[in-house]
C-alpha cells in the first residue's frame, strides 16, 4: 500500500510561500482566493499546471545537483500544493504513482546514485503530468455533463465476479501499455488495479484459499512488474499474465460462492 | 435528556419494546433492529471503502427494511472523501448527510472542517464508554496484534509490551508492512504514547531483524510459513487465515496498555444533524449489524451485548491504550520517522 498523507488545513495557506522558499523564485499566483477545494478542481487547472511546472523543474534541479538535503523541503512542497489534493481526490488511481516516483527519487538521492535519481525524477515528472492530465480529462467530461467524471463519484458496487472481470481487463490493458513502450505507465496501471480492486476482495478470498491470495499478491507486487522492468520477452510476460488470469478466474468462482453463502444482516 | 433522545424514545412508545430501551442510559445491551423506527426520507451518504462488499450488504439490508428511505451513496477512498468534505465545507457546506469511513483519522478531518456539533447523547450512550466521541460515532473496531508461530515461539515468552521486542536479548525475527496504513497508525500511536525519541529507537532496534512485506496478510502468511517468528498485524488477518487454512501455524497475542494493542475503529459522522440521520446511525449500532460485522468481517463490536468474533478475547480481557483515535491523523511526523529510520 502506498504512503498517504493527510493534508492539514493550515498547510494550504503556506503553499505559495513554501514554493517560493523551495524554488527561490516568485511564488506562482494561486488564484483561488478563499479555497474552493478539490471538488471545484475544474476551475483551477491553470494553477495546477503552474504548480506542476514548478515541481517538475525542481525535480530536475535536485536530481542534476544531487541535493539530497533539499529533499525534505521538496516533499513538503509536493504535500502542500493544491494539485496534490485534486489528484488525490479526483484522479486517485494516479496518486500512488506520483508518490512512488518521489520515494524513488528520495532513495536514489540518498544513495548518491545520480543516474537512478535522474530516472526517478523522470518517473515522478511523468506521473505528475499524468495526474494533471487526468484532471483536465475529468474537467472536460464534467463540462460535457458527465457526472461520473468525478473520481469520487463511483459507480454502483460490483459483485466479486464483476470485479475480477474488471481486474483481468485492466491487467491486459497494462500489458498492452507496456508493449507500446511505456513501462512506467503499465506499472502504475497494475498498482492501481491492485490497490483499487483486488485489495477489497482479499477478505473473502483469504478465508477460502489463502495460498491463492498469496500467489496473486506476489504476482501483482513483484512477479509481473519485475518482468516489465526487466524488458522480458512478451511471451514470458504473457505467461505470467495467463497464470494470474487462471488464479483470478478461480477467485471469481470462490467469490460467487462466498456471496451466496453470506448470512443475512437482519 | 437531549431533544434528540427524547424524540427517539417518543417515537418508540407505541412499540412494545420501548420499555427495554431505558437501560440504554446505563450502557445496557445493544438494541435489536426491531426496536428502531422505520426510516423515511432522503439521505446522502459518503462511504469510505473498507471491508469489500460487507458495508454495502449492510446498506442494502437497511434499504430493504426501509422502502421509504432514499439513500444516495457516493463511494471512494476514505482519504479522498474526507478531502472532498473539507473542500465542500470551505465552499459553503457538506453535500453529504453522513460519512461512514473505515478509519477515525479521516472522520476527524471531516468533522474538524464541517463542525457538525455533538452527537446525540442517546446515540453516544449506545456505545461502550471508551468509544463515546463527541463528533462522530465509532461503528466497529480492529485490534493491533502480534501474529506468532507457535512452533517457533513459546507464547509464555511473548512480552506484555512491544517495547520489550527492541531489547538486546530479543532475537525474534519480525515481519512488518510499514507502507500499510494500519501499521502507520500503530507507529503514530506509539509516538503519541511513548514519544518520538523512544519510537525512533524502537524502529532502529527492530529494523535489523525485520522483513518488510507489502501488506499485513503477507505478514501473517510469513509467520505461518516460518519466514519470521512474529509479525505486527490487524487481528482479522490471522482469523481469516485460520478460517481458510485450519491448523495454520499462526496464532494471535495481545500486548497490554501500549500501541501494540491499539483498538482502531471505523465510524460514522453525522454531518447534517437530523432525526433521520441519527436514526440511520442507530441501525449501524444494532446487535444485528454489529453481529454481522463481527461474523463476516471479524470486526470488534463496540456496543454491549454482542460477542466479539471467535478467536479474540472479550474486550474486558484486553487492555488497549487510552488514546483519542482522532489524534492518529497526525501522520506526517510518522512518515518522516519511518523514512528517516529507513524502515520505509
Amino acid at each position: 500500500m502506498i504512503l498517504r498523507t493527510m493534508r492539514t488545513l493550515a498547510g494550504r495557506a503556506v503553499a505559495a510561500g513554501l514554493l517560493a522558499l523551495t524554488f527561490g523564485q516568485a511564488s506562482p499566483v494561486l488564484a483561488h482566493g478563499d479555497l474552493e477545494g478539490a471538488d471545484a478542481f475544474h476551475e483551477h487547472l491553470d494553477d495546477y499546471q503552474t504548480e506542476v511546472q514548478s515541481l517538475t523543474r525542481r525535480a530536475d534541479e535536485l536530481a542534476a545537483k544531487g541535493e539530497f538535503d533539499e529533499m525534505p523541503a521538496f516533499i513538503e512542497a509536493w504535500e502542500e500544493v493544491e494539485v496534490h489534493a485534486a489528484v488525490e481526490s479526483q484522479a486517485s488511481e494516479l496518486y500512488a504513482g506520483i508518490w512512488q516516483g518521489l520515494i524513488a527519487l528520495n532513495q536514489a538521492m540518498e544513495a548518491g546514485d545520480r543516474e537512478a535519481a535522474r530516472a526517478a525524477a523522470e518517473r515522478f515528472k511523468g506521473a505528475l503530468w499524468q495526474g494533471y492530465g487526468a484532471l483536465r480529462y475529468a474537467a472536460a467530461r464534467m463540462e460535457a455533463g458527465d457526472e461520473a467524471a468525478s473520481a469520487t463519484a463511483q459507480a454502483e458496487p460490483m459483485s466479486g465476479a464483476e470485479a475480477v472481470a474488471a481486474i483481468i481487463e485492466e491487467l491486459r490493458a497494462a500489458v498492452d501499455t507496456w508493449e507500446s513502450g511505456d513501462t512506467a505507465a503499465a506499472e502504475r496501471q497494475i498498482n492501481r488495479t491492485y490497490m483499487q480492486r483486488f485489495e477489497y476482495l482479499e477478505g473473502d478470498l483469504i478465508e477460502r484459499d489463502p495460498e491463492l491470495v498469496s500467489r496473486l499478491e506476489k504476482d501483482f507486487n513483484a512477479t509481473l512488474p519485475l518482468k516489465l522492468q526487466e524488458g522480458a520477452e512478451p511471451a514470458a510476460v504473457e505467461a505470467v499474465l495467463d497464470g494470474m488470469v487462471t488464479d483470478l478466474n478461480r477467485a471469481a468462482r470462490l467469490l460467487e460462492a462466498a456471496e451466496k453463502s453470506r448470512s443475512e444482516v437482519f | 435528556m437531549s431533544l434528540g433522545r427524547r424524540r427517539f424514545l417518543q417515537g418508540l412508545c407505541a412499540t412494545p419494546l420501548a420499555a427495554s430501551l431505558w437501560p440504554l442510559a446505563a450502557g445496557a445491551q445493544a438494541l435489536s433492529v426491531d426496536a428502531l423506527p422505520t426510516l423515511s426520507g432522503r439521505l446522502t451518504l459518503y462511504l469510505g471503502r473498507g471491508e469489500g462488499g460487507l458495508y454495502e450488504d449492510v446498506l442494502e439490508a437497511i434499504r430493504k427494511r426501509n422502502p421509504d428511505l432514499e439513500l444516495a451513496v457516493r463511494r471512494g477512498p476514505s482519504v479522498a472523501l474526507a478531502n472532498t468534505l473539507v473542500a465542500e465545507a470551505r465552499a459553503g457546506g457538506p453535500r453529504a448527510d453522513l460519512f461512514w469511513s473505515i478509519d477515525a483519522s479521516s472522520l476527524g478531518l471531516a468533522t474538524d472542517a464541517v463542525q457538525p456539533g455533538p452527537v446525540d447523547d442517546g446515540l453516544r450512550e449506545s456505545l461502550l464508554p471508551d468509544f463515546r466521541y463527541r463528533n462522530w460515532v465509532p461503528v466497529s473496531g480492529r485490534l493491533r496484534a502480534l501474529a506468532y508461530n507457535p512452533d517457533r515461539v513459546d507464547p509464555a515468552s511473548l512480552p506484555e509490551r512491544v517495547a520489550a521486542l527492541a531489547h538486546e536479548e530479543s532475537t525474534l525475527r519480525i515481519g512488518w508492512a510499514p507502507a500499510y496504513a494500519a501499521f502507520q497508525s500503530f507507529v503514530t500511536a506509539m509516538r503519541l504514547l511513548e514519544g518520538d525519541a523512544a519510537t525512533r529507537r524502537w524502529l532502529q532496534a527492530l529494523k535489523p531483524r525485520a522483513t518488510t512485506y507489502a501488506g499485513e496478510f503477507g505478514v501473517a502468511m510469513a509467520v505461518e510459513r516460518g519466514e519470521v517468528d512474529l509479525g505486527f498485524v490487524n487481528h482479522y488477518y490471522v482469523l481469516r487465515l485460520l478460517q481458510g487454512k485450519p491448523g495454520a501455524r499462526v496464532a494471535l497475542a495481545f500486548t497490554r496498555d501500549d500501541a501494540g494493542c491499539l483498538l482502531n475503529a471505523s465510524g460514522a459522522a453525522i454531518l447534517k444533524p437530523s432525526t433521520l440521520a441519527t436514526d440511520f446511525v442507530r441501525y449501524l449500532l444494532t446487535r444485528e449489524v454489529q453481529s454481522y460485522l463481527a461474523r463476516e468481517a471479524y470486526e470488534v463490536p463496540l456496543v454491549a451485548g454482542v460477542e466479539p468474533p471467535a478467536g479474540i478475547p472479550p474486550l474486558t480481557e484486553l487492555s488497549p491504550p487510552d488514546i483519542d483515535l482522532e489524534r492518529l491523523a497526525d501522520l506526517r511526523p510518522t512518515l518522516d520517522l519511518l523514512r528517516q529510520t529507513r524502515v520505509l
